[in-house]
């Protein structure tokens, strides 16, 4: 069966270097967005079976995504993926229910198995 | 590719005025300079080859080593400030501060290998002066505070001595007005001792002295005779009783026992009744009275109070009246009227009164008694009693006169009307 | 010049070395603290008076970190006297407000800067694989004429200018940070930038 990847990050080549890695996963339907607001409405539509999301992104950021997710009780793998790698950051984030916190920048091997994993693929 | 430097020139750092030390990746200590020995007061054979944090205990912090090891990747100078990290190079806790500004320097020695340089500048001398100032600042801060509190102190107790004046003042007030209380008081026992001393002693030795006569000799007399005695008895008698009887209402009034209870009456029948009992006076001196009150005008009032008014009022005017005066009772239209009260007006053809008299007239303490037209003697008490009895009754009083021309005397009272 | 894909990986190489600057000041001064890189640029040489004209305060503070190696040039943050103060007080306290000492100053700064700068500096040597040597920190302070070095006004260079926002409790202060490169340099970084960037497709 297809599994469903949301990508959230503001940066064009991010997505494009995650949708380059996670392309070799087998049966998977990647789609893009490009701020907090657009994946939080388009998880309210569908959710999906993994969401990568970034945390310094315009109009909403990662971790008001992820409160808004949780204040929705929407349960789904996150893997949390940021530039901002304070200690405080990655503890607000994992009490928001993140399943991986990654730090920037994105290294393919890192961010491949983690999907693999999450997919239980 | 920065050049490789060569560790057999570390020697030339002993010739530099600033303290200079480097390790290896291992946080081993492999060069001492002579400035930093004086600095620390450390030999550098007793620190060489030793680990960088055995000496100095602060360097194994997570915080300083995840800083320093890009050093040895080739990685940019760190730099930690003497403010931020005094306690960076203290050897135990009872160290006192060390201000030393800290610039590390990677030093390439191989190929992938970097040693670290470390440079110190030491800043105590500038950060003593600084915490002088800080210290200084302080206290002149904390100086201004005491100066404030002190002023504040002040203005407190300033306040505090200006609201004891006003207390004093107020009190002084009370003082002067219980003072003026107490006057009035003195001068209301003053006039009632006056009057048993005097007022009602003179007719008593009047009285006395008539009955004595008749009681001894009235076989003596003719019948002319003993009815002109008998004639005076009983007008004395008559003023003495009404005397006593002011007196009595005087004393009640004083003692705050009399209440006004108003009831409708018609003023005209009030006067005229008060016409008939003191008639016998009236036609003694011949005087000729009129009530022209309106006999429509009806007032809410205590009868009693009304009553010894009028009857004050009309046997002031008998007195002060010559023979073949004239009396008259008027209503009066004015200003009182809007304000719901009727005024009643005596005029008499009497002696009148000057300014001086009339400004002290209803004053206890400065009243004064005047002889009538037919030596006929008053206490003064009466006006007094009317005075209070129409303010007592909500009403006003006053007087209209000049010498020799005669008085008018006025009194308002509360208008009845359905 | 750069292709919006190029930009776009700079933008992120900025990203992180100021994140990777948030977490060792976080440490120092043990609050969070919010960051936000709103806008980053290339200014190009024909620019440059535009560029200087947008210092609009009066004094300045500037950290300089002198680098050579593979890239030739100077890394730089500049932040006004105002925001300097801001960001001293954030370390060492509202204690320090009303003390004009600029020696404290410059110690403090010469470090914040020095943590800000080589986050920056480091990550876009280990991202884009370029060595660099560096030369101790500078710090200087005056007008909007400390900005630009002689060196890269005499001859024809590029900055990487971005814009950071650093919120540490109820102190925020605004900084500049800036890279000069010689021309050369430049056109190196380019090379570099398009090589990660096919690596990471490969």
């Amino acid at each position: 069966m297809e599994k469903t990847i949301y990508i959230a990050d503001d940066s064009a080549v991010t997505r494009m270097f995650i949708t380059n890695i996670v392309k070799d996963v087998p049966s998977v339907k990647i789609f893009e967005f490009t701020n907090g607001e657009e994946v939080v409405t388009a998880i309210k539509r569908k959710i999906p079976d993994l969401l990568i999301l970034d945390s310094v992104m315009p109009i909403k950021d990662g971790l008001s995504v992820l409160k808004e997710l949780k204040d929705l009780n929407f349960n789904l793998p996150i893997i949390f993926c940021t530039a901002d790698i304070q200690s405080t950051t990655k503890e607000k984030a994992i009490q928001l229910g993140i399943s991986e916190f990654v730090n920037k920048p994105i290294q393919k091997d890192i961010i491949f198995d983690k999907v693999n994993m999450l997919l239980n693929l | 590719m920065s050049k490789v430097v060569n560790k057999e020139l570390f020697f030339a750092l002993d010739y530099l005025p600033e303290g200079y030390f480097i390790i290896d990746e291992n946080y081993k200590i492999i060069y001492w300079n002579k400035p930093i020995e004086n600095l620390t007061g450390i030999e550098k054979k007793e620190i060489l080859n030793r680990l960088l944090f055995e000496i100095f205990p602060n360097f194994n912090k997570e915080l300083y080593k995840l800083r320093i090891n890009p050093v040895f990747k080739g990685g940019p100078p760190v730099v930690f400030s003497a403010k931020l990290h005094k306690n960076l190079f203290s050897r135990n806790d009872s160290d006192s501060d060390l201000y030393y500004q800290l610039t590390i320097s990677s030093l390439r020695i191989g190929e992938n290998n970097y040693n670290a340089l470390f440079a110190i500048e030491n800043r105590s001398e500038v950060y003593s002066q600084i915490n002088e100032l800080i210290s200084l600042r302080d206290k002149a801060l904390d100086e201004i505070d005491e100066k404030e509190k002190i002023h504040t102190k002040l203005i407190s107790q300033h306040i505090e001595i200006q609201e004891a004046f006003a207390t004093v003042s107020e009190k002084n007030l009370e003082i002067e007005k219980q003072k003026q209380q107490l006057q009035e008081l003195v001068a209301t026992k003053d006039k009632f001792f006056t009057i048993l001393a005097h007022d009602l002693i003179n007719p008593f030795s009047l009285l006395l002295g008539y009955t004595s006569l008749l009681s001894e000799k009235i076989e003596s007399y003719s019948i002319e005779e003993t009815k002109e005695m008998i004639d005076l008895l009983n007008i004395t008698t008559q003023q003495t009783y009404d005397l006593l009887q002011n007196l009595l209402q005087w004393a009640k009034s004083q003692t705050g026992k009399i209440i006004p209870r108003p009831e409708i009456l018609k003023i005209k029948s009030i006067i005229d009744s008060n016409i008939v009992l003191l008639k016998s006076n009236i036609d003694h001196k011949s005087i000729h009275i009129q009530n022209n009150v309106q006999a429509g005008s009806f007032v809410y009032t205590d009868e009693n109070m009304v009553n010894t008014v009028v009857r004050n009022l009309l046997s002031n005017a008998i007195k002060f009246t010559p023979k073949n005066g004239k009396i008259i009772f008027d209503t009066v239209t004015d200003k009182n009227e809007q304000k719901g009260l009727v005024t009643v007006c005596i005029s008499d053809t009497g002696v009148g009164m000057d300014k001086a008299k009339l400004s002290n007239l209803f004053k206890v303490e400065k009243s004064t008694t005047t002889i009538g037209t037919d030596k006929e003697k008053g206490t003064g008490l009466g006006l007094i009693l009317c005075h209070e009895f129409v303010e007592k009754m909500d009403g006003k009083m006053w007087v209209e006169s000049e010498t020799g021309k005669g008085s008018k005397f006025f009194f308002s009272l509360p208008r009845y009307s359905e | 010049m750069l292709n919006p894909l190029q930009i776009e990986i700079l933008k992120e190489v900025i990203n992180i070395g100021v994140g990777k600057s948030a977490e060792l000041l976080n440490t120092m001064v043990q609050s969070h603290i919010k960051l936000d890189v709103p806008e980053v640029k290339i200014v190009e040489f024909s620019e440059y008076s535009d560029f200087v004209n947008y210092f609009e305060e009066e004094n300045y503070a500037v950290i300089t970190l002198p680098f050579n190696g593979e890239l030739n040039g100077f890394s730089k943050l500049i932040l006004s006297s105002d925001h300097a103060a801001k960001l001293v007080n954030a370390f060492i306290g509202k204690s320090g407000t009303n003390l004009d000492m600029d020696s404290l100053r410059v110690d403090i700064l010469s470090e914040i800067g020095n943590v800000i700068i080589n986050a920056v500096m480091g990550t876009l040597s280990n991202m884009l694989s370029i060595h660099l040597d560096y030369i101790v920190p500078i710090y200087e302070q005056g007008s909007r004429n400390i900005i630009i070095p002689d060196e890269m006004i005499k001859n024809e260079s590029a900055i990487l200018f971005a814009k950071t926002h650093f919120k540490i409790e109820e102190f925020e202060a605004r900084g500049n940070f800036a890279i000069f490169f010689k021309v050369k340099s430049f056109n190196s970084l380019i090379e570099k930038i398009q090589l990660y960037y096919e690596k990471f497709l490969s």
